[in-house]
Parts: structure tokens; sequence; C-alpha cells
């Protein structure tokens, strides 16, 4: 069976890729209604893929060695899953980002259509591609797959940032912004790329493989050699310029404040859920079976709540870094959101705090086998993602709705808009438009982690599974940070539920394009509904978080530095491509 | 007792909060005035008042058989979630304050906001607080608990905030929100960590594992962290200072939030957990000291309040202060004096913030200074307030009596504690009862009985009785202070046994009486109230030298986080130089921590083989013209420098000898450089120019520092690479595997084609998207680059130069399109056998297309050659790929399969040459890189907007 044969497990990623081709077409159309399909195909088209994921992608019974990772069986499944829910929710968002003022020129027949000066197709082709990339690293289970699909999801989001912004206005400040945030972020991520794409290599050279199934089998059975071990550790590194993880996390609040609202929301979501998936299959590749601190007991599966405190661990310099990283994040990100005025930058050093809140998940570990979800830290970090997705989106949906026209600004041209900036036009939005300033609010109290919200429901299962595997410190830590992080979400509450509108602020209006205020309002209620009836979805990221460890665990115990005993043994371990 | 009963007090305030939401949507007849309202709602919670006295006295009931009524829902099965709830003896204790003095309070708030427009808002608020308190005390699951605890937290927080247009109660509650929540959290993980020792969160396993937890390594964390989140939520030293600054919440919410519910919270939480948190040293200790301080923190601040509601807050901390003294001793007497001194100030603070309430709403002022004479204006206020003030002063015959009384004996009799301890308790605790007393005469004297201070008459007030309806709410809890303590005494006594026995952990007895005869204690009790008299008649010099209480820890820990703050975001200055520094500082940490293993034995680095010349050559030329990168000072210099490294590199990889990645990354590298410097010109000359100015104005210090992290980093990932190459096998585990393979399955002679354009086709399928991926992402970008000053710099418009014009470069230029083709074609003809591909193929032809652009300007190139249009080029690429891929799909049912049809069809070709579906891959491959590099090339040198369309796209632009 070659790579080829797997295209038949691949039917979200054509159906997208088909779309993508098509949506090219379709916004360099000359008829106006024809150029609107965009939107719509692009939907249909994730929606489909959500369908044919949920039919044709192998789930974690039907998973073989040939057909994709067997770490997580149902990882693929729930992740694609995921993008596609998460997928429709940023497409509604999205809408209106690019050609505003050109498509309304057009409208009111003072332009005519210009291919050349059209941005929609590419942008709703890039916005498929980047989810395709993301489909892709959910299904990876192969480093170079894995590389390809992070560049996949990745390249496509260094041109919406730059993009978004320029056809947002002709405002040159405001372009110039989009501009820099489009370079900052292309160059910081190729060095991201390029310290991860470093420990592939490490990887590949200490294991004689690129397939993780074979690299899982060959680290339990001849241990963690040097290379390996220093491959891992950058390659974790780098992925943490994905999931904007300190000391990686420099780029977020730039590029996030450059670009438009709605691509910042896709920005928090998709290349973060990208890093994770890609963190998540790395670890599982060492397993977490290693003795924590060096005590040697083994890791009991009982209830939920009986004490465990042998746990299961990474192998000790990995798990040593992404303390040391989580515990940074998580404090950076939140210390940085503390004094930040412009609610994109609040909001960007929140999305580093959040990585830092799921690097801890990732750092725990699935648990015993057949532990209950408290226990299982991915299956924590796939519930979180999915979450985070949902009311982040709601936040900065508020942000992409409202707008002011910047009437009295000089160079300032008809049908230009610009989004609020500062967290003071926020104020009194409750009483001004009290739909946006509930989502602002539940979702604001969300992130915050207060219960009962969703994000009560979400952040817990990570406290629990650190303590149960016995990370009393990370969890006073992660305790602490979540205290900060009320300090800069209760300011944005107070801000939208108790004080008045600024009179000083210049007035906003409501953007034209409604399935902004519907992505809102859509993510609000699935803050709400995910409260009540998030179990459902536990559930899955439970199952889709079961971890299959590598059969040999003897060699586990050795020690990490051994090197190979003989090149022959490596080859033994690792069979045709 | 069946569960939904248990239910059902929850049920009825949550069906009044629903009641208060409708009336604010006008769901409900707006008509009625706001007084109705309040006592409508209040019917609500004096209905669950009825059912929890239902549970408790009713047949079968917790008081009556002893047992404990629970109840319980699954919630997250997911996470093993309940939602529990459980009535014993303290539940139903504090249950009935908090639906009796809730209900009194919201038939008064209704009166309170008679006149205002909005009060449906703070009905609704107070209905949920109500609902949230009585989960809290009712809950049966230590994460049930949690989540009401979290949720009294944002409702106080939206009560103390009711007047949004004062900043003083937005900062008032923000701080009640971060102190309290900030505790929750604390509580948070202290109770996942009990229940993670006790292995379950259900309250009656919790309870029943006492000896395990306090057993336990973590005991010290958990109590800590449990102690920290009651202490901030029952306003302990030095948490303290939210209470008095929360009191900008209206008055009906001070009354019924920080007298009998929420502060008490945190004192309930302790006496709950007391069973498997109690009993230790360090319980004693630390609810002891804290309560004693907190105690006279609040006795003394108390005197120097000039504002009613200050003095009421600082008598409330003082009390709650004793209460968790009393939680610290842990002794059957101190629980008996806990219960009782939880009914009597839960009544009789309720009835003075009330009272004070009502003085505030006639006199429109709260200000010791400007009150006074009110006796005679309102009588039956007057008289409210004396049995309240005697109360709270413990006097008999009032219930406060009797709490004071069981203080006093349970700090005399503290068991097991040195005796200096007892002393220091029983000395507080007569000093502070002196204090708390001497401010209820304070209170009472002061407002109602001393002289005025100043005219009031001028402000044109004139005070007098309320409506009798709101005298109900202050009234109710004064005069039961007297029933209860007089007739009704059994009945408390049975209520606070059960719930002192239930805190406790075994059986308490509560015999009440007001009289057993002169002992000790009494004598403390005169003596207090001594004191009280003196205090009380010197309260104005002690008042003025009374300092203001410093407030440190909220400041001092709020100054800390934006100090922190102010640190971290000016590291985030926006330069991408500081990012990058900061990020390779990292690496460079990260490798000399980790990557360096225990040094290798030199002998197998092979340094012994002879070096040749070549290889020397290239690390020479690699890192020399790096090094120079960095040093020279022209930009188009640096360019070239940083190919000249590439081709080093190149060299090295030449002798390796790997004459395939060698190939591939010399065209790559000139390629690069071609673009990087196509792109240079882009940029405006005087910005160039600026640019090769900056390392003057970067100070020298700066530039030592980069180079040091550069140094570090570099070197870091010099040796890492070295050491990890000796420390590990060179063999590798796949190439024998391809070695063996490629002739016999896809019968390439050379390995690397064979992996490329068979072995791992999907792959570079993807990869030649991306590349044209790449160059599409070029295209849009710079599309929307700043024309204005990029357009004069560009090929198209600038005069190339004399140099270029010489009539040989022209003629090569004119002729070497075929010339590359032909070569192109050679590479890919000879993929299979020989080195070279189609990547190499398509680079060197883009290389072509840059040459005949720079030598021909942008306008001739692209005319005399109509036909090269990347756009298509690209689609054509990968249609020829996708096309193979199905020949193969279609002849083997295997896509990007091998199939030699050239061989089936019996086609003559020369050696080493066949016609496979692996050469069309091989010439797709060349074509679509072809087409993104040229998609970059036209970019970078052409005119704005026309890199994509060739000449048929100016058509558009008109």
């Amino acid at each position: 069976m070659t790579i080829a044969d797997r295209l038949s497990f691949l039917w979200p990623e054509i159906i997208l890729f088909g779309a993508t081709c098509g949506v090219m077409m379709l916004g360099l159309s000359k008829h106006r209604s024809t150029r609107k399909l965009c939107a719509p195909v692009s939907g249909i088209a994730l929606i489909a893929a959500g369908v044919a994921a949920w039919l044709t992608t192998p789930g974690p019974d039907t998973v073989t060695a040939q057909t994709g990772q067997l770490l997580f069986p149902g990882l693929a499944l729930y992740g694609k899953g995921m993008i596609a829910v998460v997928g429709v929710l940023m497409l509604l968002l999205v809408a209106g980002t690019v050609d505003r003022a050109d498509e309304e020129h057009i409208a009111a027949r003072r332009a005519r259509f210009n291919p050349l000066s059209s941005n929609r197709a590419e942008f709703y082709s890039f916005f498929l591609f980047s989810l395709t990339g993301l489909m892709l690293c959910a299904g990876a289970d192969d480093l170079i797959w894995l590389f390809l699909a992070l560049e996949l999801t990745s390249l496509p989001t260094y041109i919406m940032v730059t993009m978004s912004g320029a056809s947002a206005g002709s405002w040159m400040a405001w372009r110039n912004k989009s501009q820099e945030a489009g370079v900052k972020y292309f160059f910081l991520g190729a060095l991201g790329a390029a310290v991860f794409l470093y420990g592939f290599a490490l990887i590949y050279g200490g294991t004689g493989s690129t397939n993780l199934n074979e690299i899982s089998d060959h680290i339990a059975h001849q241990g963690l050699n040097s290379l390996t071990m220093t491959g891992l550790l950058l390659a974790l590194a780098g992925l943490g310029f994905k999931v904007a993880a300190v000391p990686m996390h420099f780029y977020t609040a730039d590029v996030y404040e450059g670009a438009a609202a709605p691509v910042s929301a896709f920005l928090a979501f998709t290349p973060k859920t990208a890093g994770f998936l890609g963190i998540i299959l790395l670890c599982g590749c060492m397993g977490w079976n290693y003795p924590p601190h060096g005590l040697a007991e083994a890791p009991s599966a009982a209830g939920l709540w009986s004490p465990d405190p042998a746990g299961n661990s990474l192998p000790e310099p990995i798990r040593l870094m992404l303390w040391v990283i989580a515990a940074l994040t998580m404090t950076v990100g939140n210390v940085l959101a503390i004094l930040q005025n412009s609610i994109k930058r609040l909001l960007a050093y929140s999305s580093i705090a959040h990585s830092g809140y799921m690097l801890v998940g990732v750092m725990v570990g699935p648990g015993a086998a057949d532990g209950p979800f408290g226990k299982n830290g991915v299956a924590a970090v796939l519930f979180y993602l999915f979450c985070y997705g949902v009311m982040n989106l709601g936040a900065f949906a508020v942000v992409a709705v409202l707008e002011r026209t910047p009437g009295r600004l000089a160079d300032a041209q008809p049908g230009e808009v610009h989004e609020i900036e500062s967290i003071d036009e926020l104020r009194g939005l409750c009483r001004t438009r009290p739909l946006l300033g509930w989502v602002m609010a539940i979702c604001s109290l969300s992130l915050l982690g207060l219960p009962p919200l969703v994000g009560f429901f979400a952040k817990a299962p990570l406290f629990t599974s650190a303590i149960s595997a016995g990370e009393i410190t990370l969890v006073v830590v992660l305790g602490i940070n979540s205290a900060i992080a009320a300090y800069y979400y209760l300011r944005l509450v107070r801000c939208v539920m108790l004080e008045d509108p600024d009179p000083a602020s210049p007035p906003t209006n409501e953007s034209p394009f409604g399935s902004r205020r519907l992505a809102g309002v859509l993510s609000a209620a699935g803050v709400l509904v995910l409260a009540v009836g998030g179990n459902a979805v536990m559930r899955t990221a439970h199952h889709a978080a079961a971890y299959r460890a590598a059969d040999a665990t003897d060699a586990r115990h050795a020690d990490l530095h051994r090197p190979d005993p003989s090149p022959g043994q490596a080859r033994a371990a690792t069979d045709a491509p | 007792m069946t569960p939904i009963l248990v239910a059902i007090p929850l049920l009825l305030c949550l069906g009044g909060a629903l009641c208060a939401a409708l009336h604010a949507h006008g769901g409900v007849s707006r008509r009625a005035s706001v007084v109705v309202w309040g006592w409508i709602l209040a019917g609500w919670s004096a209905a669950a008042t009825g059912v929890l006295a239902w549970i408790g006295w009713g047949p079968g009931g917790v008081l009556e058989s002893g047992v404990i009524a629970r109840a319980s829902w699954s919630w997250v099965p997911a996470w093993d979630l309940c939602f529990s709830l459980r009535v014993d003896g303290l539940g139903l204790l504090m249950g009935l304050l908090v639906c009796g003095v809730g209900s009194l309070v919201m038939g008064y708030a209704g009166h309170y906001f008679s006149k205002k427009a909005g009060a449906w808002r703070f009905l609704l608020y107070m209905m949920l607080f109500q609902v949230s308190m009585l989960g809290v005390v009712l809950a049966g699951d230590l994460l049930t608990l949690f989540i009401f605890w979290e949720l009294t937290s944002i409702t106080s927080f939206l009560l103390i905030a009711y007047d949004t247009r004062d900043p003083k109660a937005r900062r008032g509650a923000l701080k009640a929100l971060v102190v309290t929540g900030g505790g929750g959290v604390a509580l948070f993980i202290g109770l996942l960590v009990i229940a993670w020792m006790v292995g379950g969160t259900d309250l009656d396993l919790v309870l029943s594992s006492g000896e395990l937890v306090r057993g336990h390594d973590l005991y010290g964390v958990a109590l800590g962290l449990v102690a920290l989140g009651a202490f901030t939520k029952s306003a302990q030293v030095p948490f303290q200072g939210w209470l008095p600054d929360g009191m900008t919440a209206p008055t009906p919410a001070s009354a019924y939030l920080h007298s009998a519910t929420m502060v008490k919270a945190g004192v309930f939480l302790l006496a709950r957990l007391h069973p498997a948190l109690g009993h230790t040293a360090e319980w004693f200790w630390l609810l002891t000291s804290i309560g004693l301080v907190t105690m006279l923190h609040g006795g003394i601040t108390g005197l120097r309040a000039r504002d009613l509601k200050a003095l009421l807050a600082a008598s409330t901390i003082g009390q709650l202060g004793a209460l968790t003294m009393l939680v610290g001793q842990g002794t059957a007497t101190s629980f008996k004096a806990l219960t009782v001194g939880l009914l009597a100030h839960g009544m009789y603070k309720s009835a003075l913030f009330m009272v004070v309430g009502i003085v505030d709403h006639e006199t429109g002022t709260r200000d010791l200074g400007r009150l006074g004479g009110l006796a005679r204006a309102m009588p039956a206020t007057l008289a409210i307030a004396i049995l309240a003030g005697l109360s709270m002063a413990g006097l008999p015959p009032l219930f406060g009596y009797l709490a004071k009384d069981a203080l006093v004996v349970s700090a005399a009799q503290a068991s097991g504690v040195p005796s200096w301890a007892t002393w220091a308790i029983v000395g507080s605790v007569v000093v502070a009862g002196a204090m708390i007393a001497a401010q209820a005469g304070i209170l009472v004297w002061d407002t109602f009985l001393a002289r005025p201070r100043s005219e009031r008459a001028e402000d044109g007030v004139h005070p007098h009785d309320p409506p009798w309806g709101m005298l109900i709410g202050p009234g109710v809890p004064a005069v039961l202070g007297i029933i209860g303590a007089v007739v009704a005494l059994p009945t408390a006594s049975h209520l606070a046994a059960s719930a002192g026995s239930a805190a406790f952990g075994s059986p308490v007895d509560v015999t009440l009486k007001f009289w057993k005869g002169f002992d000790a204690t009494k004598a403390l009790g005169v003596i207090a109230m001594v004191g009280a008299l003196v205090v009380f008649l010197a309260r104005r010099p002690l008042g003025r030298l009374i300092p203001r209480p410093p407030e440190v820890l909220f400041p001092g820990v709020m100054g800390a986080v934006d100090l922190a703050a102010y640190a971290v975001t000016r590291l985030q200055n926006g330069q991408l130089h500081r990012y990058l520094l900061v990020m390779f500082a990292a690496m460079a940490g990260l490798i000399v921590w980790r990557g360096l293993p225990p040094w290798p034995g030199l002998d197998r680095a092979g340094w012994e083989a002879p070096w040749p010349v070549l290889r020397v050559a290239g690390c020479v030329l690699a890192a020399g013209s790096a090094l120079a990168v960095v040093f020279l000072k022209r930009d188009l210099f640096a360019i070239l420098a940083l190919g000249a490294s590439g081709l080093g590199v190149s060299m090295l990889f030449l002798i390796q000898p790997a004459p395939d990645v060698a190939l591939v990354m010399i065209v790559a590298d000139v390629l690069t450089m071609v673009i990087l410097v196509l792109a240079l010109l882009r940029v405006p000359a005087w910005f160039r120019r600026q640019a090769d100015r900056l390392d003057q104005v970067e100070s020298p210090w700066a530039f030592r520092r980069d180079g040091v992290v550069a140094v570090l980093a570099g070197a870091g990932f010099a040796f890492l690479a070295l050491f990890l190459t000796l420390d590990h096998p060179r063999e590798s585990a796949v190439s024998p595997w391809y070695l063996q393979h490629s002739k016999t399955a896809v019968s390439a002679s050379d390995v690397v084609a064979g992996i490329l354009v068979d072995f791992r086709a999907l792959d570079t399928l993807i990869e030649i998207t991306v590349f044209a991926l790449a160059g599409a992402g070029v295209y849009s970008l710079l599309r929307h680059a700043s024309p204005a000053a990029g357009d004069r710099e560009t090929i198209a418009a600038r005069d190339t130069g004399s140099l270029l014009h010489t009539p040989l470069l022209r003629m090569l230029a004119q002729g070497i399109l075929p010339l590359a083709i032909a070569v192109a074609a050679t590479h890919i003809m000879y993929g299979h056998a020989q080195p070279g591909d189609g990547f190499t193929a398509g680079v060197i032809l883009c290389l072509t297309v840059a040459f005949r652009h720079v030598v021909l300007g942008y306008e001739r190139s692209r005319r005399s050659k109509p036909w090269l249009r990347p756009l298509r080029l690209v689609g054509a690429g990968l249609g020829l790929a996708i096309a193979s891929a199905t020949i193969a799909f279609l002849v083997n049912g295997s896509f990007f399969s091998h199939v030699n049809f050239g061989e089936s069809l019996g086609i003559p070709l020369p050696r080493d040459v066949a016609l496979t579906t692996s050469l069309l891959f091989d010439a797709a491959i060349a074509v679509a890189v072809m087409g993104g590099g040229t998609l970059v090339i036209n970019t970078l040198s052409g005119p704005k907007g026309d890199a994509a369309v060739g000449e048929g796209g100016h058509a558009w632009k008109s």
C-alpha cells in the first residue's frame, strides 16, 4: 500500500480542496451574485467535510497502521469534526472582511469589477486551504505529513493577515499596520518552522523513521536516545510558535492587532489547534509512561478522584521543559494583557495565556488507560480547544460587528469603515446594544472560567488531571493565573455591563454583515448550551484522547541517554515505509 | 424525606428570580408597584423558608429524627459531576437564615426602592443571589458547593455595583470580586485536592474521611487553600478591605449580604469542612490567630467610623473574626457558641442594617456627625434599633447575650493550648466584646438620642417613621431576638444543637440558659460591659486617636501585578529584532541546557581522515561569507555574501557525495538570491540607504549583545549537530531499503529521484502545491504593497544601466531560453538515472526568465514570450501531475504507482530514458515550479498587478 492509497481516507480534505479551487473561480466572476456564492459554497464544503469525516475517517476501532496513527486512534475523527464546526462559525464571522469598499462601489455603479484588485477569491480559498491543512494535521501519522500540514495551515494565514487589513479601507495607518503584522508573522513563523523542522530531522535521525507509529515503537523498544530527545525538545519548542507559547509568543499581539478582527479570531483557533495537535502527537510518540520524578509505580485506572500519585509522566527533560513553558506562557500572557487598552491586543495576550493552560493538560497526558475523563489531560485539552474556539469567537465577533465611520478624518474615503480599537469603545454596550453586550459579557466570563459557564467546565478537567498527576505546584500557578485573568476579563465585563457609553469616543454602528452578529450570538449560545449539555462533547473528546501506548514498556525505564545497541536493531524496528 | 423536597426551597427561590426577570421584561403586569413586587418576591422566599422548616421540623425531618436529607442528580457524567443537595443541621440553620432574612429584606427592598425606576434589576439580582447562597449552604457535593460559591461572588458583584453611575460603587464591586474570586480559585484547588485525597467529591464521603485527609502529605496545602478561600469571603485580616468598600451597595443588599449571608459563607465553609480538616494543631492556630486579629481589627476600626454603614461593616468584621476563632477552637463548646452566634448575629445585624437604611432613606445621610435626635421623629425605628442594638451589645435578656456568653465560655475553655494562649484569647475576646458593645451604643445613641450636631431644618428634611411595611423587615428579626431568647428557647437550642453537631462531627449539647450561676465567665462579661461603657464615653477622643487602618495587601498585590505587567510589556516593543533576539536566546538556552550530551569520544569524529582541499574550501566559504553578511555595509553585497555562503554548503554536499542535494541547493540558492535582489530593488532607495546606516545608530552594546546571542545560538546548533552525530551511529535505517528497492520497484538508478517521484509522490505533489501557493502568496502580498514608492524602482521603469546593455548579453538573453529548455529537458529525461530532477529543471527555467527580465527589461521580455504565463504554467503543472497519477491509477489501480508505458507500448528509446509516469510527473514538477517561480519573479520585477495575467491582462486594466 502506498501513501497515495491513503487518499480514500482523506475525503474531508479532498472536499475542502475541491471547494478551494471552486471558490477561487467563483470569486473572479463578473457577476456579483456569482461572486457572492463564495461564502455559501465554503460553508457547504465545510459541512460536507464534517459529514465526510463522520462517515469515512477511521474511528478509534477501525484505524490501522495503514490508515493513520495508532497512538490516539480517535484523534483524527474528533479533530476533523471540531474543525468543521468551528470552521462554520468562523466562516460566518469573516463575511465582508475583504473587498468591502470595492463591492460597495460596484453596487453603486461607481466602478466596474476588476479581478486584479479583487481579493474575495483568494481570501476564501486561503481560508479553506488553511482549514484543509488543519484537518490534515488531525490525521497526520508521519512527520513529513505533519510538517506539510502545519505549513499548509500557516502559509495562508500569513497572507490573510495582510489581505484583511489592506481592504478594510484605504486609510494608510491601518494598512501599514496589517502589512507590518503580515511581515512579522511570516518572519517569526519561518523561524518557528525552521526550529521544529530541525527537530523533526533529528527525530528521524534518532529513530530511523518518520512514521509516528514506528517512531513510537522504536522509542518503546529502544528507549530515547539523545538524538531523538533533542529532536523532540526542539520540535516542541518550535511548535510553541503555532500555539503562541513563550518564548515564541511575541508575534501574537502585533499580528492580531494588525489583522481584521475576523481574521484574528481565525488565527486564535486555526494555527493554535494545529500546534496542539502536533504537540499531542509528538508527546504521544514518547508516551506518558515514564516514572515521574524518579518514582517507579504503576499508574492506576480507578475512579476520577482516587489518589494517583504515581501517575504517568513524560520523560523528565520534556516534562520539565513543558512545565516551565506552560507556567511562563500563562503568566506572561495574563500579565501582558493587564495593561492593554486595545481590545484585540487584550484578546491576543489572553490567547497566549489559554495556550499555557492547555499545555498543562498536554504535559499531564492521558493518564492511565481507561481512566476517567477528569484524569485525562489530553482529553481536557481537546475539549478546551473546542470550547476556546467557540467562546473566543464570540468575543471577537463583537469586535468585528462594531465599527465606526471615520467621518471627521481628513483622509477618509467614502464607504470606508474602521474597527473599534480601544476597550473604552465597548463601554455601556449592554445598554446601547444589549445583544452584543451580553454576548461579550457571557464570552468574557466564560473565558475567565467562571462557573457555571462552559469555560469552567473546560478548565476544571485541566486542574483535576494535573492534580491527579501530582503537579500541585503547577496547579497553584494555574490558579494564580486564573485569578490574574480575572483582572482584565472583569475589566472588560465591567466596561460592557456597568459603565456608561463614553461620550468622547466616536459613535459606532453595527456592521451590515448580519452573519457576523449571527456568529457572535451562536457562540454565546454555544457557551450556554455547552455548559448544560457539554457532556456529549466531553465524552467524544475522551474517546479521542484514548491513548494506545506502544506495547513494549519495559524499555521505557531505561537510561535515557543510552545509545542504540546496534544499528541492526534500529533497522529491525523499522519496516518498509 | 423525598429528594425533590430538598430541592424545593432552591426551586422556589429560582421561581422568585424568574418572576423578577419576567417582571423586568414586561412578561408580568407592571402596574403593580415596586413595593408590591418586593412583597411578592418576599412571599417566594417565605415559602422557601416554610419548606425548609418542614424539612427540619416536619415528620421524619432533619431535626426530628437526626437524619440527613439528601438529593442528587447527575450533571456532567463524563466528569463525575453531580448536582447534590444535602440538608443537615448546619445547612438547615444557614438555609433558614438565608431564606428568612431574604424574605424580610425583599419586602424591605420594595419599600426602599419604591421611588426608583429600574428597581427590578436589583430585585432580580437579590433573588439570584439568594439562590446562589442557598445552594452554597445546601450543597451536598464539593463541586456543587464551589459552583454556587462562585455564583455568590458574581451576584454580589452585581449588587454592589448596582449604582453603576457611581465610580466608587464600581471600584468597590470590582475589588470585592477580585478578592473573593481570587480566594475562590484557591478554594477550588483546595477542594480538588481534598476530593483527590478522599476519592470523591461527595460531602458525606469527605466528612467521614477526616483521618485520611489529616494524615495526608498534602493536608497543609489543602487546609491553606481552603482557608484562603474562606478568609477572603468572610473578610478576615488581611483580606478584610473589600467589605468596607463594598458598603457602596444599596443598603438592602448590605443588610442581606454583609450580615446574614455572603460573609458568613466563609465561616460556614470552615464549619462545614471541620470534620474533615479540623482537630489538628495547624487548624487551631491558623484559624484562631486570624480570627483573633480580625476580631480586634473590627472592634478597633469601628470606633473611628463616622459613617453608619462603615461602623456596621467594622463590627461585622469583628464578629466574623470571633466566629472564625470559634471554628478554629474546635471544641463542643466552641461549636455551641458558633451556632448561637450565627443565629444571633444574622438577626441583629440585618435588623441594624435595615434601620440604617431607613435612617438614610429618611434623612439622606449616614454621617454620624450630622445625625442625632431622631428619637422623637422616628419612635418605632428607635424601638427596633434599641432591641437590635442591645442584642449586639450582648445584654440580657436578648439573644445576643446568649451568644456572647457562649463565646466567653468557649474562649475560657480552650483545651490543649498553652496557658498564655488561653489568656490571650480570653483577653482579646473581652476587649473586642467591649468595643463591639460600645459600637452598638454609638450607633443607637448618636443617631437617635444624642442632640443633633447640625441644623437639619435648613436641609428641608423632615424625617419620620417609614411606612409600617418597611418596618417589618428590621422589626421581625429584632423582635425575634427577644422572643427567641425568652419564649422559643428550646426550639432555638434544638436547631443550634443539631447544627453544632453537624459541624463538630459528634453531638454538641446546647442548653441555653440566662443564668447558670455566677462564675468567672460572668465576671468577664461584666468586665466587658464596664469596658464598653468606658469606651463609649471616650468614643470621640478614641475615634480621633485610631489611625486609618492601612490597606496593604490589595494595593500591594495589585501594584506588584501592575509592575510585573509594565516590565513584561516593555519587552513587547513591537520590533522584530527584539522578538528574534529573545527567541534565539531561548533556543540557545535550550541547547545549552539540554542539547549537549556527555562529551563523546572524539576518535569517532573521523578527524583522522584526510580532508580534501575542497572540503576545507567549502567550510571556509560558508563560514566566511556568513560572517561577511554581518559586516558588509551595503545590502546588495550582503545578499551576495549570503548566496556565497549557501554555495559553500552545496560544495560540502557535493563532495559528500550527494550530488542531487548539492544540485538542488545550488539552483535554489541562486534563485533565492535573484529573488532577494529583485525584491530589494522594489524598496525605495532612500529607505535602503537608511537601512544601511542602521547599525551605526544602534548602540555598540546592543550590537555586542546580539553578537553574543548569535554566536551562542550558532555554536549551540553546530555543537549539537556534531555531538549528536557522534553520539549516534551514522548508518541510516531507511536508506538501505531505498537503495535495495528503487532499482527493482521503480527502476530508478537515482535513489533520490525514486523517492521524490515514486515512493513519496504524494508528498511531492503537496510540496509543489505549497510552492505554487507561495508564489501566489507573494503575488497577493505585493499587489497591495505600497505602490507609489515601489513602482519607480522596478526594473520595468528604471534604466537598467549601461552595463547590462552590452550586445553580447542581449544576444545571450534572447537565446537563453531554448538553451535552458534543452538543459531542463535533459534533467527531466535522465532524472531517474542521473543526478538532477524536475525541480532543478524548473528552477533553471525560472532563472532564465529572471535573466531575460533583467537584461531585456520587463516589458520587452514579456512581450516576446507571450505564452509564458505563470498561472497557466502552475495550472498545467499541477494538472499534468494529477494526470500522470490518474494514468497510473487506470493502469495499476493505484495513484502515483510506477507505470513504464514506454516499454509496454514498445517505443524505442535511448539508454537510461524510460517513458514512465515518473517522467511525466518530473515534467509536471518542472512546469509547476517554473510557474510558481516565474510568478514571484514577475511580481517583483513587473509593474503593479501585471504579473499573473501577462499581456492579455491589460485589457482588464482599462
